[in-house]
């Protein structure tokens, strides 16, 4: 048993190592010296995971360029997509190298710099789809994209459906869920080229796109120093120089056969992100049982604390987990308090699972009959030494198994942080699967490690029911 | 350090209960109760459902604050005094006996003594145990116990203190006739090293283990004086 301890702690302290290498999600905006640049990743070819893992595309190399050229070193940040001004504006990073055309509604948010390519955006269908203009034609945009509205107005009749990248898009397209996607032209070339997929280009443009780098309102200075940089990555060829390397490059890795070497890159990202859920689960649900005990405590007083803490608890009960871990990722920043990415996630597992386990644990309170109490306390046992030795006892066989299922739950919705960008297991997949186009295995693979994390719990928590039956500690 | 023995001579007075009030529910269930206990046979409190039997024993137990009067055990205040020395001067048996079911039988005699670190509880809870019978059953869980067999815990658990006055509340409810007869002698026998207040509305098991007592109704003493007398005028 003890042995069994040491050897866990010390695979624990491998993981949390694994889990603390990468760290592109911590960046700190505002350095001396450092410019944060935040994009998502799912944009291929512009910006993706490549089967190593790393950050790969035009923008990316763009935004080291740029960085260069700025004399700043450069920290990339990857985001999603309808993330990405909310990070701005509250300092999360200091600029968006992310394809991001210069509109009047998103520059009433921020402020652009001068363009740093031009394209337009097409329609691409897959073979076999229907007419574009019937009814029932379904088309994939990513949301928050101009392609939305063009959508809606160039084809008044089609289906339009919202994705969160254009890589979920091809994905539904390949399986034929879609009919067409919108997107830019440089991209569907690429993906025509590339990853061979079944699209084709129709019709003409239907707009000219023109990209720009946005920062939040009033860093004037970044600004102009970003439009010297761009403007200098122009004119000296650079910039041409990165859109022929990205778009019109021969073969180099094209054709999904020729990827031998998936799981041998694929394993180390997905164990570091095996990791990494394990870290923010411990440590938020672990911080989580703390306060849990504290509400307990607080919502089982008699004093003024009582109706606040149980309003507090049904408060956070009552909300969704997403909306919570928003609010402590981007409402922070307004108050002059900025969380990390991991602590933002931390915090809200701590906070979500806290308030569940704090109701199981003042349930299992309430379950010792108050006799137990009573006799605690006529044999003169302070009320410290009752709730230790007496009552505490009794409660560990009552909360147990829906403490341990409260701490499942947890751990499969600890994959809702992926969307502020902590490369925890699901955001890992995701960013292989962005890379190789492989969904089905990936995602089982994913499935199969967060079924290894949490089965074991589900098991030990009907083992140690059967015991405390037979030792009639449970009842019912 | 071994407490220090307390003087135990047969007649002085080892309970006493003065103008004791208890309120419930906005309503006076004891009001102005006046009782004393002196040193020597077990002592019944009998009465009728809802008398105040129960209330009464809570109140000398110190499980409940009363709203008034005051209890004195052998010449003590309770008031005021820390649980631990509570504890050792008055003891309570359940009527439901409350064994810890986390706990072995022994365990449950030993959790207090050893938490208020008693020197040489260990011996006395074994002896308490071979006493009451308990010894093949000292490492059962409760709930491997018989009824009786877990109110025999649960005197060992309470006397394991060495209080000077154990309560008893209606430890005849559950228990078969011959278990009662048993728990009447057994009771009588413990009177040497303890003062015995037993609870009841089994006038004939009061008349079996007890020489003197009281009757209540409604929260006050209807009658007092040698048992016969107490059980004759009910
Ligand atoms: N918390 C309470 N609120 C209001 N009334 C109460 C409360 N607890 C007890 N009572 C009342 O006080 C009275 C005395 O109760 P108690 O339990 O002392 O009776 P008892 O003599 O032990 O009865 P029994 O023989 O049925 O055990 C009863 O009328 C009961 O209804
Ligand atoms: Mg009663």
């Amino acid at each position: 048993m003890r042995r069994a301890l040491v050897a866990l702690t010390w695979l624990w302290i491998v993981f949390i190592g694994s889990a603390l290498a990468p760290r592109e999600a911590l960046a700190e905006p505002g350095r001396e010296g450092v410019l944060v640049v935040g994009l998502t990743g799912k944009y291929p070819p512009f910006s993706y995971f490549d089967e190593r893992g790393e950050l790969a595309g035009f923008d990316v190399d763009f935004a080291r360029a740029l960085c260069t050229e700025m004399r700043l070193r450069c920290e990339l940040v990857a985001t999603e997509w309808d993330s990405l001004v909310a990070a701005l504006l509250t300092d999360k990073i200091d600029a968006v190298v992310g394809s991001m055309a210069i509109t009047e509604e998103r520059s009433r948010a921020v402020r652009f710099s001068v363009p740093y390519y031009e394209s337009g955006a097409r329609l691409y269908v897959r073979p076999g789809a229907r007419d574009s203009g019937t009814r029932g034609f379904t088309v994939g945009v990513t949301l928050g994209t101009t392609f939305e509205r063009v959508a809606r107005e160039r084809f008044p009749e089609a289906e339009v459906r919202i994705y969160k990248g254009d890589t979920d898009v091809l994905q539904d397209l390949a399986t034929g869920r879609l009919d067409g996607m919108i997107t830019d032209e440089l991209v569907g070339a690429y993906m025509a080229h590339e990853r061979g997929a079944v699209v084709e280009p129709v019709g003409a443009r239907l707009l000219e796109e023109r990209m720009g780098i946005p920062v939040k309102p009033g860093r004037d200075e970044l600004l102009a120093e970003i439009d010297r940089a761009v403007g200098a990555l122009r004119s000296s060829g650079v910039q041409r120089a990165l859109l022929e390397k990205h778009l019109h490059v021969g073969g180099a890795s094209a054709g999904a056969g020729e990827r031998p070497g998936l799981w041998r890159s694929a394993a180390p990202l997905l164990l570091r992100g095996l990791g990494a859920t394990l870290f923010i689960c411990v440590t938020g649900i672990g911080l989580g049982i703390a306060l849990s005990l504290l509400l307990a405590w607080g919502a089982l007083s008699k004093g003024f604390v009582a109706r606040p803490t149980a309003l507090l608890v049904d408060f956070v009960r009552s909300t969704p987990f997403m909306i919570q871990l928003f609010a402590l990722y981007f409402g922070p920043p307004s108050l002059g308090l900025s969380l990390s990415a991991e602590a933002a996630g931390i915090t809200a597992i701590a906070v979500h699972s806290a308030a569940y386990l704090a109701e199981v644990v003042k349930t299992a309170y309430r379950a010792v009959p108050d006799g137990q109490r009573l006799a605690a306390r006529a044999l003169g046992l302070s009320a410290w030494q009752s709730l230790r030795h007496v009552v505490g006892p009794q409660m560990l066989p009552i909360a147990t198994v829906p403490c341990l299922n409260t701490v499942v739950a947890m751990i499969k919705d600890s994959a809702v942080v992926s969307v502020i960008g902590i490369y925890e297991l699901t955001l890992q997949t995701q960013r292989i699967i962005s890379a190789s186009f492989r969904p089905i295995e990936l995602y089982a693979v994913a499935a199969g490690l967060y079924f290894l994390l949490t089965f074991p719990l589900l098991v030990a928590g009907r083992r140690l029911e059967q015991r405390w039956r037979a030792r009639g500690l449970l009842h019912g | 350090m071994a407490e220090p023995r307390r003087s135990r001579r047969a007649g002085e007075l080892v309970l006493e209960v003065r103008a004791l009030r208890v309120m419930r529910g906005g309503r006076a269930i004891l009001d102005g109760l006046d009782l004393g206990v002196q040193r020597g046979e077990p002592f019944a409190i009998a009465g009728p459902s809802g008398s105040g039997k129960t209330t009464l024993l809570f109140a000398v137990a110190g499980l409940s604050r009363p709203d008034g009067g005051t209890i004195e055990v052998g010449g003590v205040s309770l008031e005021g005094l820390a649980p631990r020395e509570r504890a050792e001067r008055v003891g309570i048996v359940f009527q439901d006996y409350q064994l810890f079911p986390h706990l072995t039988a022994l365990e449950n005699a030993c959790l207090a003594p050893r938490l208020h670190g008693l020197e040489g509880y260990e011996a006395r809870v074994l002896e308490l145990f071979e006493a009451l019978g308990l010894s093949e059953l000292a490492h059962r869980a409760p709930h491997e116990l018989s009824g009786g067999q877990k109110q025999r815990v649960a005197i060992a658990r309470t006397l394991a203190l060495r209080p000077e006055v154990v309560l008893f509340d209606e430890p005849s409810a559950a228990l078969d006739p011959q278990t009662t007869d048993e728990l009447a002698t057994r009771l009588r026998g413990l009177s040497h090293e303890t003062q015995v207040i037993v609870v009841s509305h089994d006038l004939p098991f009061l008349e079996r283990c007890c020489t003197r007592g009281l009757r209540l109704e409604g929260g006050r003493i209807a009658a007092s004086g040698t048992v016969a007398d107490v059980t004759r005028s009910a």
